[in-house]
């Protein structure tokens, strides 16, 4: 009774701890240390990767060398080294785009690094115009002396506008390189870098533009000084109106040719010394332009007009004025799993149109449009299932525009209503299928093979190698023991060679022959009737188990005959011997016949 | 009986040492306990055995050990899967 | 058969000792019988701690001279008997070392009329140990006898301090992540934040720590100077340790787990409990042996 309590009681508890691990298998770890890692008042350093620390300190370092190196290409151009100025310039390029790519991979663009980095791109871009300005400069100067001394006239005048177009631009610059100074002075300070170096970079660049100031001086006195102009017939005036503008208006630009043959003339309008317009004029020697503001940086221009490249018209200068934009968006309507944005973008001269606004999704260009002569825009994006913040941002640093954006909205896109695809159309889901259909049936089939393996048919002392010499121990019941399953190996050929086995040993050792011949007998009467432990049982339990055979009779009397060979003192004869071989075939025989396999 | 108690015992103090690894990396892992598992079971049931006739629970415990390997096969599937879908 | 019980026996020794050491430790945070990396249990395990004295009431700082009192993650108020109890203690020559990231010791510090204040925050550091941004790197400021000779100090989430004279501070890239992502946004302001305070007051010091997570058994060997800082505070100039276990998160338990503190830590009851156990064991192993011979 007790077993079956005992037996019970552990199929319950197998099939209760069967059941809990069911239970976790969907998550088979079931603890790591990180799962608890991380509390509100520490993390677990355990669990955490040491981090090179490279990047961060980088970090300061490069922005104190950035604000040095201003300075060093401004002390190069006041001593007129050109190419060197060229070279710290270039070096310059190369820190600044080290600091884009160090405040983008820590992540670090809305910070103070990130204003820093922005007025050192402005900075860049300052420095790298002054360099050319300057170095156009120089070459004013050297062509200056060759077009005096060829008493060229109207090439003279041509540099002259030209440097004073050049003049005007380095002003430009100055200013705004002025304008960064005490915003990029505070932010350094904060991070306790050193700006003295930059502060004087100011003070330099101011001493340049006096000197490019006193030299355009000096231009123009020899311009009207010391070459006597040609005589020549023609005249040239121009005027325009108004004298500032902002993006996309119109300056329109007029003027007269005075003088000979005016009618129909080409005239060439250039704005900052760049060719912007030729026109022709009517019969009476008037022109007219209109001077559209594109893409213009903002602040003075000068302009002149020159005909058939040698009479020149006054220069005059416009400004253009810096709009400050607005860009509105219109709450986003959710249509077919697509985002329809619109939106528009203002400035206070009015609406700006044929300009790029960007859409934002999630902090990064998903697409953009052109706004029409409303200004206003419209575009549909596919952001994808979830939650997005869209805005839409306006910056482009070739226009008189300032940069603006839109607020900001959270959207959610609801997962597609379409029916999800089956399972069955894409290849991956197939081959997953198919592969772990493989593996479970190879699995199934290791273990079916790994089943039948150790069910053998073949009687197992059949497979043993047989031991050297004749020490087989006589395997004697004893009480206390336990049935030893590991006994000393007994081999025997298959089929005809036990026979030959038996003769050999006859000659020698009587006992052992019909020993062998029995254990034959023995093993197939065995694997016939299923027995278990075929070797515990003496030779008459055998005889009595298989009295339902046909074999019986030849059977007892085999055993009779062994009994009294194996245990007795008889030895037997010739014909005794034979015997013990047929009767052992008749068996043999009878089981085979009965086996029918 | 002893060598019954002998497989039994060197099946337990596998496992424990498998447990006490696990503490010992702070992981505790279903899939890699019930892996070790099989090949404790395994390698005992090779170890107790003959390839002749056996005992009865050597027997039962083949059926066991086919079921394992059955569950193998599942888990083995699954982590293809796994690396497949990545 | 025999051989079955000796070996179950053993089995049940391994899981009754498992248990016994489970249910006397916790996992409460801070707590020095937790023995998990968020525990204090190395910190009062190690020599200092071991040596030092256990102030389980403010009352029994009256009297002391020449000590060094520790104030670890206070969870509760001060009032203001015991804030004047501790200025006494102060004044008279001792140093008092608070360690509070949460604002609980805003409460001490105002009894004791300090210029010294705690503020809550998420600090979070370009400069850290980890990959994590919890884990912020603070460098040496005035000098100090706490500070000499260490470069830096690894902490984990810490808060900050403002007032009295800073003995350590963090880079100058660090911010108080405020919305908790990690990163910097266009509100959170970089800056250099104090991290351990110190102020004289009388004839005594005071230092204030932002960061108790130092003490955790994780943060023993997290890097470079840490178990040096420690060092330090164990012995420092000669002092003796006193360790405040009233208001301090070090102190808390439940109560099976004290009783089995109690029961290890008085001898008598072990032997005691030894004697039983393996009376009961061997008279049962007696009894069955009887039984089946």
């Amino acid at each position: 009774m007790r077993r079956y309590i005992l037996w019970t009681l552990a199929l319950a508890l197998s099939a209760g701890i069967i059941f809990l691990v069911l239970l976790q298998s969907a998550s088979p770890l079931l603890y790591s240390a990180e799962y608890d890692a991380f509390t509100k008042r520490h993390a677990d350093p355990a669990v955490l990767k040491p981090m090179g620390k490279d990047s961060a300190e980088r970090l300061l370092p490069l922005m104190s060398d950035l604000l040095d190196t201003p300075g060093t290409v401004i002390i190069n151009l006041e001593y007129g080294d050109v190419d060197i100025a060229r070279q710290d310039l270039e070096e310059f390029r190369q820190l600044s785009q080290s600091l884009d790519s160090l405040v983008i991979n820590l992540d670090m663009s809305e910070s103070e690094v990130g204003d820093f980095r922005r007025m050192n791109q402005k900075n860049l871009l300052i420095l790298s115009e002054l360099v050319e300005s300057t170095a156009r400069l120089e070459e004013l100067n050297t062509l200056e002396i060759r077009f005096r001394d060829a008493r060229d006239p109207a090439s003279l005048t041509s540099i002259t506008y030209e440097g004073e177009s050049l003049r005007n631009q380095v002003s430009q610059l100055y200013t705004q390189y002025q304008s960064q100074e005490e915003p990029l002075v505070s932010v350094s300070e904060k991070f306790e870098i050193d700006s003295t170096g930059y502060e004087e970079s100011q003070d330099r660049f101011e001493q340049i533009v006096r000197k490019i100031g006193d030299e355009q001086e000096r231009r123009v006195f020899t311009l009207q000084t010391q070459i006597q102009p040609e005589i020549s017939p023609f005249q040239l005036t121009m005027s325009l109106a108004p004298e500032q503008g902002a993006f996309h208006e119109t300056i329109q630009m007029r003027g007269n040719l005075i003088g000979g043959e005016v009618a129909d003339r080409e005239i060439e309008i250039l704005v900052d010394t760049r060719k912007a317009a030729s026109v022709f004029t009517d019969e009476n020697g008037h022109w007219e332009y209109l001077f559209r503001i594109d893409a213009i940086d903002p602040g003075s221009h000068t302009s002149f007009a020159v005909f058939s490249g040698s009479t020149f018209s006054d220069i005059v200068s416009f400004d253009v004025i810096l709009a400050e934009t607005s860009l509105t968006l219109d709450e986003p309507r959710v249509y077919e799993g697509a985002l329809s944005c619109s939106g528009g973008l203002f400035s206070d001269r009015g609406p700006v149109d044929g300009v790029r606004v960007d859409l934002m999704v999630d902090g990064r260009r998903s697409t953009s449009q052109l706004t029409d002569e409303q200004g206003a825009f419209k575009v549909n994006i596919r952001p994808g299932p979830g939650e997005h913040k869209v805005w839409a941002l306006f910056s482009n640093p070739d226009v008189p525009l300032s940069e603006s954006q839109s607020r900001v909205y959270s959207v959610t896109i609801p997962p597609p209503r379409l029916q999800e695809p089956g399972f069955f159309d894409s290849w991956e889901n197939v081959l997953a299928l198919v592969l772990g259909a493989l593996v479970l049936a190879g699995t199934i089939i290791g273990a079916y093979a790994y089943l039948r393996r150790s069910r053998s048919h073949v009687p197992a002392f059949l497979r043993r190698p047989r031991p050297a010499g004749g020490d087989f121990p006589v395997i004697v019941a004893d009480p206390g023991m336990p049935i030893q399953e590991r006994g000393p190996d007994v081999p025997e050929p298959p089929g005809d060679d036990v026979f030959i086995a038996y003769s050999k040993a006859a000659d020698s050792n009587i006992r052992e022959a019909v020993h062998i011949l029995f254990s034959y007998v023995r093993a197939e009467i065995a694997g016939k009737l299923s027995l278990k432990n075929p070797r515990s049982c003496t030779p008459r339990e055998i005889c009595r188990k298989s009295s339902n055979l046909p074999l019986f009779t030849d059977l007892s009397a085999f055993v009779r005959q062994y009994e009294s060979v194996r245990y007795g003192v008889k030895i037997p004869d010739e014909k005794e011997r034979q015997s013990f071989i047929d009767l052992a075939r008749a068996i043999h025989g009878s089981l085979l016949g009965g086996r029918g396999e | 009986m002893r060598k019954k108690a002998l497989a039994f015992l060197g099946l337990m103090i596998w496992l424990v040492a498998v447990i006490g690894f696990m503490l010992l990396a702070k992981t505790l892992d279903l899939e890699i306990f019930f892996v070790l598992w099989l090949i404790g079971t395994l390698v005992i049931a090779e170890l107790a055995s003959d390839a002749s006739a056996n005992t009865a629970y050597m027997r039962n415990l083949r059926y066991v050990i086919a079921c394992g390997v059955f569950i193998f096969g599942i888990i083995v599937a699954l982590k293809i899967l796994e690396i497949l879908n990545a | 058969m025999r051989m079955v019980f000796w070996i179950t026996g053993f089995f049940l020794l391994v899981c009754l000792s498992v248990f016994f050491l489970h249910i006397s430790t916790n996992t409460e945070e801070f707590s020095r019988y937790n023995m998990q990396w968020n525990g204090t249990s190395q910190f009062f395990g190690s020599r200092a701690g071991m040596d030092a004295t256990e102030i389980r009431q403010i009352s029994d700082l009256a009297g002391r001279t020449g000590s060094f009192l520790l104030i670890i993650a206070p969870e509760r108020p001060f009032d203001d008997r015991e804030s004047r109890e501790v200025h006494d203690f102060l004044t008279q020559g001792n140093v008092v070392f608070l360690a509070d990231e949460t604002g609980a010791g805003n409460t001490l510090l105002e009894g004791l009329d300090s210029e010294i204040r705690v503020f809550p925050a998420n600090l979070t550091s370009m400069e850290r140990q980890y990959g994590d941004p919890s884990s912020v790197l603070a460098h040496p400021s005035s000098p100090d006898p706490l500070n000499t000779g260490i470069t830096s100090l690894v902490l984990n989430s810490p808060s900050y301090t403002k007032g009295g004279t800073p003995v350590f501070t963090t880079s100058l890239l660090t911010w108080a992540d405020d919305n908790g992502n990690g990163r910097i946004d266009e509100t959170e302001g970089l800056g250099r934040y104090t991290i351990l305070s110190r102020e004289y007051m009388g004839e005594g010091t005071l230092y204030v720590l932002s960061d108790p997570s130092v003490f955790i058994n994780g943060m023993q060997d997290a890097g470079r100077e840490n178990s040096v800082f420690l060092g330090r505070l164990a012995g420092h100039d000669g002092l003796d340790l006193l360790i405040e276990q009233d208001h301090s998160s070090t102190a808390k338990a439940d109560l099976l787990v004290l009783a089995i503190i109690y029961m290890k830590s008085s001898k008598f009851m072990t032997t005691v409990l030894f004697i039983l156990v393996g009376t009961g064991a061997s008279l049962y192993a007696w009894k069955r042996y009887s039984e089946v011979s």
